[in-house]
């Protein structure tokens, strides 16, 4: 059999020719699905990172980075894969440095005097109206979604944990509506996530990043916060990219705003 | 060690992979003297040929993980590439894909001169992007715009196809003077992609069109667009010009947007030949392009500068920018005695500009460079830097022997602020002015100082200051000034309160307050006058 795209029927011509160009422009697609997992667990783990690292938690967190990793190359397609890479490899090295990073969480977040509070009310420089009507805010926020801050965390509806943990749930419920072909219930999941991401975490995340970068240039901290500022940044663009791609009628995208 | 940041004799290792169909025959290139030619004059770099590589991403993937190279430069013989594919491969391969370098051989070279000429343009061009690429510092999310993939099939349903991403100015705050007052940026983008918000630029990314007018604008370099710092253009520059072989001498270099580069490819397309020594280098805009560049060109060695014209990009009022530009640095040649000529503007019109192309050549290209050997690097350090523009003048007007030169022009990239007797020392210039050029300074005695060399003509502290027809702003290059730095442009003393001795303000403020408060009565005056706002309670 003559397999080059010069043999065969016109017709076959053609559809090679289209074929090719089609591998041109258009890689493996990523199922949406499958894309809001993966952002829901970055979030997640991100989230965690940033609460205090007990030696359970890290051990938990690096056996997540290992999972994470083992889905492999599918999201280099992704600008922040390559930061990705690198954050799974800081997590996973966490373990077993529990009394480290307790020293440099207490130093940097619960001292707090270098300003790394991370808590969007003190990097945003609210006053405690301000902050309060913040936190109301956010538990309305959380309501809304159907879910609520459990008082046995121990942290402030700001913190970012919180805000982070929030966008995971998002994210989780977005995959179901992919998953069961809801589209109008994943772009309204879609809308929420750009939503608080402007709002909140893209509004003080950089801020914080810069502050902690600055108190912990070339520590644990330092590298995870740098990947939350980037993973944000880049997860605002991409959700607004989302949302345009299932807009577009072409591709049988729906759901109005 | 990851091969990745492995370094060879100090040099980041570059990967140059070239696309094994530039070497067909009909006039290809001698793929073999062009990688012998470049290994042998560039430290660490190891070319290879692929064999389809414009076609075969996963391929050009698998080349860079087998050669640990921790940049590259990819020779094709066209521009139509799989980006969003090759970028995933990179990325998988460890590279930010916005660091590489790809030079599309068959328009520059293959295309447009015989074989022995194509080969030795191929090597400067490939030599140029090692060393751009090897100075790319990385980029950070802030500096991509992910765009919408263009082809969809109803397959993709619920699903993402690759992406591409197009690189973005972006700007870092902890460089940024905006709480300062500067607002270069907004100024220069000519599309109203940045914003001022909560005190900081913001950037609307999709306004933004990377044309990088904003990033030549900032006096103070918060602005970066991956590609394009000044370093990676000196880098890049530094080896267009010195790169081997030496009988590519004399060089000319021939500044192109997109569009010009469509029009260098069109003409390519036709078969048509224009000298060998013209050496591409593609802007993202050529309102990205300021007159210092131009004449950088000149001090680095260039016989010739040619700027192929535009009139489809960068809003209105870039083609009148740009041909501003184009006749400052040919005023500025003119009257340092040099031939203004070596700067042109040239059509954009792909048979208009092949015959520029031959007739400005025959102008430039027969007389010698301005400079025969480029500088030590130490005499212009980052002469594309924006703080180093008044440097390259000043520099090139000593060359030319004109170290005296002074020009008004309405293009000039430097104003002149000079001050009438008015000035009441208030500072508000001071304050107004962003880039920095006006200060008010001193503890004794208060200084208006002013430092040409950062003055933008921006006019902003014409607009704030209090007192008519004090502040006067020419658009003028004055060498002497330039190289002089910093002066006082007034001085006075401040007055001293006579309660604590602190100072209240500088005595011709004072002056021209009390003669704003003649008809109130002189309790008010002296309070006002001669008690610091600290005690003016007390005396009151």
């Amino acid at each position: 059999m003559n397999s080059s795209p010069a043999a065969g029927t016109p017709r076959l011509r053609s559809a090679l020719a289209r074929a090719d160009g089609r591998r041109k422009h258009v890689g493996p697609p990523i199922p949406l699905a499958a894309l809001a997992r993966w952002r829901g667990q970055v979030y997640r783990l991100l989230g965690r990172a940033l609460l205090f690292p007990t030696p359970q938690r890290l051990e938990r967190m690096a056996t997540a980075a290992l999972r994470q990793e083992r889905a492999g190359e599918k999201f280099a397609g992704l600008a922040i894969y390559p930061r990705w890479r690198l954050l799974l490899r800081t997590v996973r090295l966490a373990a077993g440095q529990a009394g480290t990073l307790q020293a440099d969480f207490s130093r940097l977040f619960v001292a707090g005097r270098d300003g790394c509070a991370p808590n969007e009310s003190y990097q945003l420089a609210l006053d405690p109206a301000g902050a309060a009507a913040l936190a109301a805010a956010l538990e309305r926020e959380y309501a809304g979604e159907g879910v609520s801050l459990d008082p046995a965390a121990g942290e402030l509806p700001d913190h970012v944990a919180v805000e982070m943990e929030f966008v995971a749930f998002l994210c989780d419920r977005e995959r179901a509506a992919w998953r069961d072909r809801r589209e109008a219930e994943g772009r309204r999941l879609l809308l929420r996530q750009r939503q608080f991401l402007r709002e909140h975490l893209g509004r003080w995340v950089p801020r914080f990043a810069r502050e902690v970068q600055r108190a912990d240039p070339s520590g644990w901290y330092g590298e995870v916060v740098g990947a939350a500022a980037a993973f944000v940044h880049h997860d605002q663009d991409l959700v607004d990219l989302l949302l345009a791609w299932t807009r577009d009628p072409a591709r049988g995208g729906g759901g109005g705003e | 060690m990851n091969p990745h940041t492995a370094r060879c004799d100090g040099h980041l290792p570059v990967a140059v992979l070239l696309c094994a169909h530039l070497g067909d025959a009909n006039g290809g290139l001698d793929l073999r003297a062009v990688r012998e030619g470049l290994e042998t004059a560039v430290p660490s770099v190891h070319v290879r040929l692929l064999d389809d590589a414009c076609r075969q991403p996963n391929r050009v993937g698998a080349a860079v993980r087998a050669s640990g190279a921790a940049r590259l430069v990819l020779g094709l013989c066209r521009r139509g590439y799989a980006a969003a594919e090759l970028h995933a491969e990179l990325r998988k391969a460890g590279l930010d894909p916005l660091g590489v370098e790809v030079v599309d051989l068959g328009a520059y070279a293959v295309r447009v001169h015989s074989r022995e000429e194509a080969t030795r343009k191929a090597r400067v061009l490939l030599a140029a992007a090692a060393a751009r690429a090897r100075t790319f510092a990385g980029a950070r999310p802030e500096n991509l715009k992910p765009l919408l993939p263009k082809a969809v099939s109803r397959r993709a349903l619920l699903s993402l196809s690759l992406l591409e991403y197009q690189a973005v100015a972006a700007v870092a705050v902890e460089r940024c003077h905006a709480e300062d007052g500067c607002r270069e940026c907004l100024g220069a983008c000519p599309y109203q992609a940045l914003s001022l918000e909560d005190g900081e630029i913001r950037l609307d990314k999709s306004r933004c069109t990377s044309c990088g007018s904003c990033v030549t604008a900032c006096p103070h370099e918060a602005t970066d667009l991956p590609g394009w710092t000044a370093a990676q253009v000196e880098a890049y520059v530094g080896a267009l010009l010195g790169a081997p072989p030496a009988e590519l001498a004399p060089r000319a270099v021939l500044v192109v947007c997109r569009h010009g580069a469509a029009a260098l490819q069109a003409l390519a397309g036709t078969g048509a030949s224009y000298p060998v020594q013209w050496l591409p280098m593609e802007v993202p805009s050529l309102g990205m392009v300021p007159p210092a560049w131009l004449l950088a060109f000149l001090h680095l060695g260039a016989a010739g500068v040619g700027v192929v014209s535009c009139t489809q990009g960068c809003g209105a009022t870039s083609v009148t920018r740009i041909e501003g530009r184009v006749d400052f640095c040919r005023d500025v040649l003119r009257h340092a005695g040099g031939h203004p000529e070596r700067v042109v503007l040239l059509p954009e019109e792909p048979s208009a500009l092949l015959r520029a192309l031959w007739t400005t050549a025959v102008e430039v290209l027969q007389v010698p460079p301005l400079v025969q050997a480029p500088p030590a690097a130490t005499a212009t350090g980052d002469p594309f830097a924006h703080r180093s523009r008044a440097r390259v003048l000043v520099a090139l007007g000593e060359r030319l022997g004109a170290p005296s030169l002074a020009i008004d022009h309405l293009a000039s990239p430097f104003g002149l602020v000079q001050v009438g007797a008015g000035c009441t020392l208030c500072g508000g210039c001071a304050a107004a002015c962003g880039p920095g050029a006006l200060r008010l300074e001193g503890d004794g005695e208060a200084a208006l100082t002013f430092d040409p060399a950062l003055c933008t003509a921006c006019g902003r502290c014409i607009a704030a200051c209090p007192e008519p027809d004090t502040l006067a702003l020419h658009r003028r290059t004055d060498l002497p000034l330039l190289s002089r730095g910093r002066e006082a442009l007034v001085r006075g003393r401040y007055g001293r309160c006579v309660a604590c001795g602190g100072p209240i303000a500088p005595q011709p403020m004072l002056e021209r307050v009390a003669r704003l408060l003649a008809g109130e009565p002189p309790r008010t005056l002296q309070v006002v006058t001669r008690y610091c706002s600290s005690c003016r309670g007390l005396a009151q």
